[in-house]
């Protein structure tokens, strides 16, 4: 499973500049949590040896969103203000992944992991198609 | 296009990012550092489980890995925005240089030490990565940022499995001491590298003058309280629009997409019924 993640991100950060230069980034960001999603799904639902393709075409779209995202924010701070913006964020989301594995855990308690898993991946998917409404987050 | 074509493109795409003098410094550095980073993740639980026989060590040390970057990513923005940061880069190697060294050296360590040790590199690196990040666009300029990011993280991906592996070798093969010893020697020369890189500075001098105008001369009066300094880094996020979505965006969606990790794991042991082989 690592292996094939790592093997798409990979692929990803060879793909994503063409993606990004096509879509723009904002669309990227979305296109790329969107796939997350439904990855995540799809690999709840199939047996072993697909999902590991699977994984491996995650890793791909998780590069569809994060190369952009850090672009973004690098290219919207002014530079003496770069490192407070680039660090907030990067406190923004260690404390979110935290927040994360602790909803996992607590969600596996009472549901299915496979049932946990394809939930938060049609979440993650309808997240991204409501992204979609919003201009400021399909900018270029 | 083709994929092929589409790949040809990114290639030439890194090959232009990586004819930046100072970005090619910057990215080596990034590639002999990455070497360093996993043989201290993989020199540390190995030492640990070896002095304590006990899994939950190294879950200890684990734990102790990631919450520097909770308590200090905030303070360690504003440090990069006052000091010079190509040597806050040199200072956080060199830091870590020392520490790893402290590991290889010395004799009877106890479990407490390599615990203090092991938050003192993870506090270092919290200062290292995201001035990295921030270091960037002053190297590359905004044109080669999208490709210099992707090349970034391609390489990244590519030399994890290899550092690994080496480091596993490395340790299997010629002991913890030989490990730590390289491993100083990783963040050294990252620091040299990063000493030479020059454009950076003049690039952000030219900068501090205009588009901030407020911070600089916050800056120039040096009414520095941190707390101060750290409200700035958020409200920009929070006053941009772009910003501000983006972030709200990027919060949900790694509250999701961040349980991928975890639950995979949990999906291969329990569901599939397989080992750590169909995990990896």
């Amino acid at each position: 499973m690592e292996a094939a993640l790592a093997v798409g991100i990979i692929l990803g950060g060879l793909l994503c500049g063409w993606f990004v230069r096509l879509q723009g980034r904002g669309m990227s960001i979305i296109i790329g949590l969107l796939a997350t999603g439904v990855c995540m799904a799809a690999i709840a639902v199939l047996p072993f040896a697909p999902a590991v393709l699977v994984m491996a075409v995650s890793g791909v779209f998780n590069m569809f969103f994060f190369v952009p995202t850090m672009t973004l924010q690098q290219d919207l701070a002014p530079s003496d203000i770069r490192g407070r913006v680039l660090s907030t964020r990067r406190w923004y989301t260690a404390t979110t992944i935290l927040a994360s594995y602790v909803l996992a855990t607590v969600l596996v308690r009472s549901i299915a992991v496979q049932h946990v898993l394809l939930g938060l991946g049609i979440g993650l998917t309808v997240i991204a198609l409501g992204a979609m409404a919003f201009p400021v987050l399909r900018t270029r | 296009m083709s994929i092929a074509g589409v790949l040809n493109s990114q290639l030439r795409s890194f090959r232009s990012v990586l004819a930046v003098r100072d970005y090619r410094k910057l990215w080596l550095a990034q590639v002999v550092s990455t070497f360093g980073d996993r043989f201290t993740q993989l020199g540390l639980t190995t030492l640990t489980f070896a002095l304590t026989g006990a899994d939950t060590s190294i879950g200890v040390v684990l734990s102790l890995t990631v919450l520097p970057q909770v308590i200090f990513s905030v303070p360690a923005g504003v440090v990069a925005d006052r000091v010079s940061r190509r040597r806050l880069l040199v200072t956080a190697d060199l830091a870590r240089a020392a520490i790893v060294l402290a590991l290889a050296l010395w004799i009877r360590l106890p479990i407490v030490a390599v615990y203090a040790l092991t938050l003192a590199h993870a506090s270092a690196s919290t200062f290292f990565t995201p001035t990295r990040y921030a270091i960037l666009p002053e190297i590359v300029g905004r044109d080669r940022l999208l490709d210099a990011n992707a090349l970034d993280e391609t390489s990244q991906s590519t030399i994890d499995p290899l550092a690994y592996l080496v480091a596993g070798v490395l340790i299997a093969g010629a002991g913890l001491r030989f490990a730590f010893g390289v491993d100083a020697l990783t963040f050294v020369v990252s620091a040299l590298l990063i000493t030479t890189i020059i454009g950076s500075e003049r690039a952000r001098n030219r900068h501090k003058a205009g588009i901030w105008p407020e911070d600089s001369q916050h800056e120039r009066e040096g009414a520095g309280l941190l707390l101060h300094d750290a409200r700035a880094g958020f409200s920009f996020i929070w006053q941009n629009p772009v910003l501000r979505a983006n972030t709200i965006l990027l919060m949900l969606a790694t509250l999701i997409a961040s349980s991928e990790f975890p639950l995979s794991y949990m999906l291969v042991f329990s569901h599939w019924k397989r080992g750590a082989l169909a995990s990896a």
